[in-house]
């Protein structure tokens, strides 16, 4: 059997080949974990496994952009394909109240950041898991067969479909995907690498509250099932949240139900 | 960080800020604000200033001024509300806010800096005594008392033409041999400068430099017709340093090159935004003198930080003492700065005729009163020049260390012609100990007295420093100063 290294190098004379030489960097991240073999940030790669969002126009204006990264493991099957959509904040009206407005404001910490994760068969191409920010970081986890998937460059459908939460920016399935367009095709918006944003947004205190796993590792989120490190009092909050159902109707259910 | 810098007006309670009467304010109400990022190196700070902007794209209510970022220094101003800063209680006992974030070196209000005037008294009648209670601390422990006596009010400036401050420096023809001074550039940081007639040289070519930039405007435009100045402030400022005209109001290089920085409006304020930038343009452009004849009684850390950087590039700076001794009497900001050449004003008259000012500002600071958490402490003068009462190639005679400023710098620029030397440090060692004594007036008024061209640039010190020289009434005055910026007890003591 191939180890994953070995497949990156005898792909590229097969159809189905996902590695594509260059593209990728045999260096990992000193953040990544150990078990991660190789990490890119090539915007056609991105492309390929990007979301397709059902997002209001008002928050197409305040979507800055997505931002990806993918990943391959020696102790996964699967390519992750890891983004995030970062918005720009608005105020709150929480944010007047003294010391506990911060328990009202939406997330305190991570800012607006909602990530996306994708799990794809690396020889067939084919979507295995999708997971998501389904609230207040915690995460929705959805099989390739039951997510809808839109095609479009592939032969095959690569693209999950998402519909952008108002006014909290998390995401729900979106079955009509006909709803939908391409991150990368939303006017004012940037479509890129995390790896070039991930120091600035580490610098800003967006991932202080987040786990470190969480963040490095694709893999980990649907056991961890939240972005949260549990021992913060952001994650505290956010789950006093959940348990209190101050969630939008119309939700996903989540890992942690 | 310097809380003083962030959020003067801090008041009690849990959202407690109250916004200053001269802060730079933008749509919204929302305050600017000058923010420096930690770095050793330029890669760190410039990837310290991408943070920055992640941050400012971070929120729908945040700007940045794309021409107020330097990322030689890494410096950057932004539009934002004084919550997102960490300017209030709330943010700063959190620990949140962009202030809280340890790539951010420092956070300053950006505020308005204007002009000042000389302040009455213009006659020694008016002269203000000390209180009560200084009156006794200074005849109990003191060895002096900051009379009138011997201080020039408006009766006693003759005043003069530039003609008159050049013989006082010692900066004639018949004084030495003048330099050929086409190779100094001298920066004018103020109201702008007009390309008047006596800029050109003998060719009929505008000396004014092309990079000459309007910092009040937005986009900073820069050329030469750019910079026009309203005021006259900095067109006087220009004249005195370089005016090539006949020798009646010629300026002290009238070869020199000038560029123009214009910081301050034609209402003669501007914000510390602006003055800051065009320091380090003045620097990047490699100006051998800024002139600064400008000044607040509030320290600020982002001009300190523009000095530093511009006197790391080879730039002397000359800032003049400001003229409210009988405010806030010690020295201005940046006046007080130690990257500075700090001029307070006299007389326009010889050195040892010449007298001190009524407004001029003196030292030592105390460190305290310009919230600069104790970084200004002890500055004095370096010297006093003639600012009184003279006529510059501009047309107009004005008043003040605005005045006595450029003088001296006027001096400086002799010996950088003659020597090539712009070392901050080397320059201010060898004007102090070459200037000529004034007796009529003490260190703490005019530092180590006059500075004398000629014996600048031929390195000849005078016969008497400035401390024999000094009169007993003079030293008397000086000693009082020294008393009343001297223990944390008498400065609690002096409010009274």
């Amino acid at each position: 059997m191939f180890s994953r290294r070995q497949f990156i190098v005898s792909a590229s004379a097969t159809a189905a080949a996902i590695a594509v030489p260059g593209l990728v960097s045999a260096e990992t991240p000193e953040w990544s974990p150990d078990h991660i073999t190789m990490t890119g940030d090539d915007e056609d790669e991105l492309r390929r496994y990007q979301p397709y969002l059902d997002i209001p126009w008002a928050d197409q204006q305040s979507l800055i952009g997505v931002y990806g990264w993918f990943a391959e493991s020696e102790d996964y099957d699967t390519r992750a394909y890891y983004y995030w959509a970062k918005y720009n904040s608005q105020n709150s009206l929480f944010d007047a109240l003294p010391l506990i407005g911060g328990l009202f404001s939406e997330d305190a910490h991570f800012g607006d950041h909602e990530p996306v994760i994708v799990l794809a068969d690396p020889d067939s191409g084919e979507v295995q898991r999708v997971l998501y920010s389904g609230y207040h970081h915690f995460a929705v986890d959805i099989s390739g067969e039951d997510m809808t998937l839109v095609e479009d460059a592939e032969s095959y459908p690569t693209h999950p479909s998402l519909q952008v939460a108002v006014p909290h920016h998390h995401f729900r399935h979106q079955r009509d995907d006909s709803r939908t367009i391409a991150a990368s095709s939303i006017s004012g918006a940037e479509f890129g690498s995390f790896l070039d944003q991930r120091s600035s947004w580490e610098q800003n205190g967006v991932f202080d509250s987040s786990s470190d796993t969480a963040i490095a590792d694709p893999w980990a989120m649907s056991d961890r099932g939240t972005w949260w490190d549990e021992s913060t009092t952001d994650y505290q909050f956010a789950r006093i949240r959940v348990l209190l159902n101050w969630r939008d109707s119309d939700h996903d259910e989540l890992i942690r139900e | 960080m310097a809380v003083a810098s962030l959020a003067p007006t801090t008041e009690p309670g849990l959202l407690g800020w109250d916004r200053p009467d001269d802060a730079i304010v933008h749509s919204d109400d929302r305050p600017s604000w000058i923010v420096s990022v930690e770095g050793d190196d330029a890669d760190e700070r410039a990837d310290n200033l991408s943070a920055l902007r992640d941050w400012v794209a971070s929120a729908n209510n945040r700007e940045l001024i794309p021409e107020r970022e330097h990322e030689g220094s890494g410096v950057a101003t932004i539009i934002s509300s004084p919550s997102d800063i960490g300017a209030r209680n709330r943010e700063r006992w959190l620990g949140d806010g962009l202030q809280s974030l340890s790539y951010i070196d420092s956070i300053e209000l950006n505020r308005s800096v204007s002009l000042a005037d000389p302040l009455t008294p213009e006659s020694s009648s008016a002269w203000s005594s000390p209180g009560p209670m200084q009156s006794l601390l200074l005849s109990t422990f003191a060895d002096g008392s900051p009379g009138s006596s011997g201080v020039a009010f408006d009766s006693d400036m003759d005043g003069g033409e530039m003609t008159n401050a050049r013989e006082a420096t010692s900066a004639t023809a018949t004084d030495l041999t003048l330099p050929d001074t086409s190779s100094v550039t001298v920066a004018v940081v103020d109201t702008g400068v007009s390309a008047n007639g006596y800029l050109e040289d003998d060719s009929g070519n505008t000396r004014l430099l092309d990079s000459s930039t309007n910092f009040v405007e937005d986009g900073d435009p820069s050329g030469v017709g750019e910079t026009r100045d309203g005021n006259g402030h900095g067109d006087w400022v220009a004249a005195c340093y370089a005016a090539n005209t006949d020798d009646r109001l010629r300026g002290f290089l009238p070869e020199a090159n000038v560029l123009a920085c214009k910081a301050l409006s034609d209402a003669g304020s501007g914000s510390l935004s602006d003055i800051a930038a065009a320091i380090r343009h003045a620097a990047d452009e490699g100006a051998d003198l800024i002139n600064l004849s400008l000044g607040s009684p509030q320290f600020s850390q982002s001009i300190e930080d523009a000095l530093s950087y511009a006197v790391k590039q080879g730039s002397i700076p000359v800032a003049a003492n400001g003229n409210d001794r009988q405010a806030t009497r010690w020295l201005a900001f940046p006046a007080s700065s130690e990257n500075a050449i700090a001029v307070g004003s006299t007389t326009v008259d010889p050195p040892e005729d010449a007298r001190s000012a009524y407004y001029s500002n003196v030292g030592p600071h105390n460190g305290y009163t310009d919230l600069s958490e104790g970084a200004t402490a002890g500055a004095e003068p370096d010297v006093g020049a003639p600012g009184c009462k003279l006529e510059s190639a501009s047309g107009d005679t004005l008043t003040g260390t605005s005045m006595a400023g450029p003088v001296a710098g006027g001096v400086i620029g002799l010996y950088v012609a003659d020597t090539g030397t712009t070392d901050l440090e080397t320059v201010r060692d060898e004007l102090t100990a070459t200037a000529e004594p004034i007796p009529n007036a003490a260190s703490e008024e005019i530092g180590a007295g006059m500075p004398n061209a000629e014996n600048l640039l031929s390195g000849t010190e005078p016969d008497e420093p400035q401390e024999d020289a000094v009169t007993t009434e003079a030293a008397s005055r000086g000693a009082a100063y020294d008393f009343l910026s001297g223990s944390r007890y008498t400065r609690l003591i002096a409010n009274f």
